[in-house]
């Protein structure tokens, strides 16, 4: 428990409360250990989380000095969600009535994620469920009284390892008119963007008017993954080299940004080439060049 | 499906800041070329669907509520307060803004820094940097805060009427303060205390008796978690405190 408050009652130990792990992961899915970042995360990707409490309870009664028939604690889990040293909001998602009958219990919620933002604050906490008669001077009195309390804070977005942004639409009806209408996929990104986050700038659009290309994707076809990652990396590769600074340029670019992705790709596809000769490659074997970044995709979806 | 909205860097806000800083900000004053470079403008990577229209819409609409308040000529405080509680009322409710994207500053940012600064410089004559960069001082991103917090729901015949029962100061006391603001049932247990109480205290006092109790509520939330008491507990709690309020305040003078 947090002990920058000075609590003008007794509260709980740490050795008196056990928890089991703190457990969180996509709902259906088997749940993992809560770490400080969260792989995988969006606004629709609805969470689980539970943790397991158990109270040495007649060790609580000694520390409060409360009879332990007469001890009626609550086990509270709390999520909040939004940046800050404080969330901006935070909730009670889940709470348990502790007595000397029932000392364990197994906290859990399920999360709306379209609802959370750039990290979660889990809290596990132990309050006075009840007032009770025969305590101590220096005993809690006050329902809700603080007694212990754990937290985790695990960030979901904005610093975890970034993730292609897809979107499936409709082609037809996003971009009418459009010359590659009944392509299967498009990447929308902006030439001389290099600086910017990657995630956020660079986005693939994949036909949902053309049959199996989502489904292929979402089950994660290695061909079609392969495809639709080599065509990326062709388009910003293509492109970057044919910058006069280049090499320069790219180097200056800090983690997370479009350039830096670039880099990474180039060195994997072409190991040890200068943008110069990748350039050479691309406008005089312009087979070879592909394939190498064909092969290279693949190489990339290794675990 | 969440409307992805645009976001714009805390970097961002300080380019726009400086490019227009030498006259009021208007729309036109943002220098386009940063809307058409995208410089420091994003938004999330997947989860929903990029809707460039939203916040334009947004925007819109609270141009469209400033100016039944005297925008874009000058205004005095009781338009200014007016169109505070309007704009809480309609960011409240926009379907854009129900869910996690609004608890993020950079999209708030973008909505003041790009989208309607010429209706922040009206609500805040000379307004400081902290007015456009995300946070509890956004220009907007305050009354969304108050207009979300302090819906009494749907259905209810007098939905809003705690955000015109607080004043300004009231409202700073409660929403500047992060572990209140952060628990939406205390702020709105604070409201409605004080909507029940202030009519008893005379009108030179009442600022005073609302600062001290909320002092007074933030101290008894460190040792008792006021969240985790229902409703009606937890209304009994403030009430009681601001009666203490009341108490210290006329021992005091």
């Amino acid at each position: 428990m947090r002990r920058t408050t000075a609590f003008p009652f007794l509260v709980l130990p740490d050795s008196l409360v056990r928890t089991g792990g703190w457990m969180i992961g996509e709902r259906g899915s088997p749940l993992a250990p809560v770490a400080d970042i969260l792989e995988g995360w969006d606004y629709q990707c609805d969470l689980e989380l539970n943790v397991e409490i158990e109270v040495d309870f007649q060790g609580a009664a000694d520390a409060l000095e409360i009879p332990s028939e007469e001890l009626r604690l609550e086990a509270v889990l709390k999520v909040g969600t939004g940046s800050g040293t404080m969330p901006r909001r935070i909730e009670i998602l889940d709470r348990v009535v502790l007595n000397s009958g029932r000392a364990e219990a197994k906290l859990e919620a399920t999360l709306d994620s379209s609802n959370l933002s750039g990290r979660l604050l889990i809290e596990c906490g132990i309050v006075l469920g009840k007032p009770a008669g025969n305590a101590g001077g220096i005993s809690p009195r006050w329902q809700a009284s603080r007694l212990w309390s754990e937290r985790r804070d695990v960030l979901i977005e904005d610093g975890g390892a970034s993730r292609f942004p897809i979107e499936s639409v409709s082609f037809k009806r996003s971009f009418p008119g459009a010359p590659f209408v009944a392509a299967p996929w498009y990447i929308d990104w902006q030439p001389g963007m290099w600086r910017l986050d990657f995630g956020g700038s660079v986005r693939l659009y994949v036909n949902s008017d053309f049959p199996g290309v989502g489904e292929r994707v979402v089950e994660g076809d290695p061909l079609t993954l392969q495809a639709i990652l080599a065509d990326v990396m062709r388009q910003m590769i293509s492109l970057a080299v044919t910058s006069a600074d280049c090499d320069e340029m790219l180097e200056d670019l800090g983690e997370g940004s479009v350039g830096h992705q670039v880099r990474n790709w180039m060195d994997l596809a072409f190991p040890g080439q200068s943008a110069s000769s990748i350039a050479s490659l691309a406008e005089h074997r312009p087979g070879r060049f592909s394939a190498a970044i064909l092969s290279a995709a693949e190489v990339s979806m290794d675990p | 499906m969440v409307a992805l909205l645009s976001r714009l860097s805390p970097v961002g806000v300080q380019v726009v800041l400086s490019e227009a800083s030498e006259e009021p900000l208007s729309v036109a004053r943002i220098p386009q070329d940063l809307l058409n470079r995208g410089e420091h403008l994003s938004f999330a990577s997947s989860g929903g669907t990029v809707n460039r229209e939203s916040a334009f819409r947004i925007a819109a609409s609270l141009r469209n509520i400033a100016s039944q308040y005297g925008f874009p000529s000058e205004s005095d405080t009781q338009q200014r307060g007016a169109f505070d509680r309007d704009a809480s009322i309609a960011l409240a409710q926009m379907e854009e803004l129900l869910s996690g994207e609004a608890l993020r500053d950079d999209v708030w940012a973008c909505l003041t820094t790009v989208m309607a600064p010429d209706v922040v410089a009206w609500r805040f004559p000379s307004p400081s940097p902290e007015r456009f960069h995300g946070g509890v001082r956004n220009a907007f991103q305050r009354l969304w805060v108050r207009g979300v917090t302090l819906d009494r729901g749907e259905g209810n015949e007098r939905r809003w009427e705690l955000l015109g029962c607080l004043k300004e100061d009231a409202m700073v006391q409660i929403f500047e303060r992060p572990a209140i603001a952060a628990n939406a049932p205390l702020a709105r247990a604070i409201a409605e205390a004080w909507l029940l109480v202030k009519g008893r205290f005379s009108k030179g006092l009442r600022e005073l008796i609302f600062r001290t109790a909320i002092k007074m509520i933030r101290l008894r939330n460190e040792i008792v978690d006021l969240s985790a008491l229902e409703e009606d507990g937890l209304q009994c709690e403030v009430l009681r405190v601001f009666g203490n309020a009341e108490e210290w305040v006329e021992k005091e003078l």
